[in-house]
């Protein structure tokens, strides 16, 4: 943990904000953000739907750009020299989806889903051989069964798609992985694996998560710090223990306060009082 | 508590079969649920919990589904040897549902008043003036705000919360004795959820309708259940008061469920 705040960060957003104009009607989405994720830290951005936290995401992998400010990957800006940096970032930031269904080819087999991005950006460093290797390779960092490589996505169980997800990701070895609410489509034991699986390859290989959920229950498990965004600003952010036990915005003690706990007698005073009586 | 079952389920089996297979999805399941009660069909994706409330309405497309054996009683009726005609009367008017995703439910095409009254059209109940003033009523008793604005509005203008609101207000159009809810909060954010099943508690004390909660996250049967049923491939392992499942659990599959649930953690991560 204290390494992570020595060290320089895996990303840096800087001044960030974001507008989105159609049809001549402006909405300012983001607003002066900063941001720093550091080596091998789970840092969660949570908010309500509408907050801005997915268009933020988004803005750190790439797939958005911010209509202002910088986005620093181990301290480079890149938006200089674009294309050297996307594929640049593309090797340092990879994306997680929330929908493992949506999120892959359904015409792809699952080795050439894993391959796509070694296909890429390591061709002539591993050669074709090595590839298949490291298809495999990574298909076990995942604990899934090799075999899996030669079917499609739609043979595959959700949990499954997103382990391949996770696989498909870690192939160019990022030093920072984006998870956009990776558990929310799943089943809750499936979700329970997942989030084991995050923590072991995070442990394993000192990746970094930016972690984007509304449920903070999922984020207190996993994340070392939380921000919280309300209206396309970051409303407060710190360690994660210190934000949810004495959350000093109104946003943060909302979210606290609408928790479905799956415990009766805090959920529903009411249930738990008539059975005692 | 002696009230005669609101509905009752026994021994229920639902078959979907192709020409390739057959697949037993409810291997006979026995429910009760007495008037102004809520009762939680707990499991995961596949357990046969919406296939099981959809049989209460007989929504299940038959063919492939069947229903080999069992009952389903409302009111004493077994709605799955009723003819089509009587479960029309049915559904809607004693019977109504909620879904989970209120934007593929709602008619992007029709303003939100003309859909709430269709119900009352569709029973032949009420005149225009009559069913404009439930139509109010029941947006009002939803908490919709501004309901004279709303009702001229169509669903994509309103938020996630305020259309899953709108269908609360058209299942309560016809006074309901039974709602049967279908996840109705996985597709909202927290805060918003916490708003709805609040508001599902408050109509239920208003009404005294019973409702049979289909759901996969045990916060949200904490929070409404008075009672639950676990379902685990097509079978109920457990069911009991909701307290008693969660403080003394006495399968491995709930208990594995209970243990897979996220909580808040204030003291982790080291």
């Amino acid at each position: 943990m204290s390494t992570h705040e020595t060290a320089d960060p895996v990303l840096s957003l800087r001044g960030i904000g974001k507008t989105f104009r159609r049809h001549r009607t402006e909405k300012r989405v983001l607003s002066d953000i900063d941001l720093d994720v550091r080596p091998g830290e789970t840092l969660a951005l949570v908010g309500e739907s509408g907050s801005g936290k997915t268009t933020l995401a988004r803005i750190a992998v790439g797939l958005a750009e911010p209509t202002e400010g910088e986005v620093l990957t181990a301290g480079e800006d890149l938006r200089t020299g674009r294309r050297r940096a996307s594929a640049q970032q593309a090797r340092m930031v990879q994306m997680v989806f929330q929908d493992p269904y949506a999120s892959m080819n359904p015409r792809m087999r699952i080795r050439d889903v894993v391959a796509e991005g070694l296909l890429t950006h390591r061709r002539s460093e591993l050669g074709l051989d090595g590839i298949r290797a490291e298809v495999a390779r990574l298909l076990d960092a995942v604990d899934l069964d090799p075999d899996l490589a030669r079917r499609f996505p739609h043979e595959c169980s959700g949990g499954q798609r997103q382990r391949i997800a996770i696989a498909r990701a870690l192939a160019l070895e990022p030093r920072l992985l984006v998870l956009d609410e990776p558990t929310s489509a799943l089943d809750v034991s499936v979700q329970a694996t997942i989030l084991d699986l995050l923590r072991q390859l995070q442990e394993r290989t000192g990746v970094a998560y930016l972690f984007v959920s509304h449920d903070l229950a999922v984020v207190s498990g996993i994340a070392d710090r939380v921000a919280v965004m309300a209206d396309g600003r970051i409303a407060e952010i710190g360690r994660c223990r210190e934000v949810l036990s004495a959350p000093s915005s109104e946003v943060t003690r909302r979210l606290l306060a609408s928790i479905a706990h799956p415990d009766p007698r805090r959920a529903n005073p009411a249930l738990a009082a008539g059975a005692d009586r | 508590m002696t009230a005669a079952p609101l509905l009752e389920i026994s021994d229920l089996h639902i078959t979907f079969s192709s020409r390739h297979a057959e697949v037993a999805a409810v291997r006979g399941i026995d429910l009760a649920l007495e008037p102004g009660r809520t009762l939680a069909l707990v499991g995961e994706s596949g357990s046969g919990k919406s296939s099981t409330a959809l049989s209460v309405l007989r929504l299940n497309p038959e063919p492939p589904a069947t229903y080999p054996h069992g009952q389903v009683r409302f009111e004493g009726t077994d709605l799955l040897s009723l003819p089509a005609a009587q479960l029309r009367a049915v559904r809607g008017r004693d019977i109504a549902m909620v879904f989970q995703d209120p934007m593929a439910t709602l008619n992007p095409l029709r303003t939100v008043g003309s859909q709430l009254m269709e119900v009352m059209r569709i029973h032949r109940t009420g005149d225009r003036a009559e069913r404009r003033r439930r139509m109010f009523e029941a947006l009002e008793q939803a908490r919709v705000p501004e309901p004279s604005q709303r009702a001229d509005q169509y669903p994509h203008q309103l938020s996630g919360g305020l259309r899953q609101r709108v269908m609360l207000a058209m299942a309560l159009m016809s006074r309901p004795r039974l709602l049967i809810a279908d996840e109705p909060t996985t597709a909202l954010d927290v805060t918003t959820q916490a708003e709805i099943l609040d508001l599902l508690r408050t109509l239920q004390a208003e009404t005294g309708m019973g409702v049979l909660l289909i759901t996969h996250d045990l916060g949200v049967v904490a929070s409404v259940a008075d009672s639950m049923a676990v379902m685990h491939d097509g079978v109920i392992v457990e069911q009991g008061s909701t307290l008693d499942v969660f403080e003394r659990p006495t399968d491995d599959y709930t208990r594995q469920l209970l243990a897979a649930t996220p909580r808040l953690e204030i003291g982790a991560p080291a």
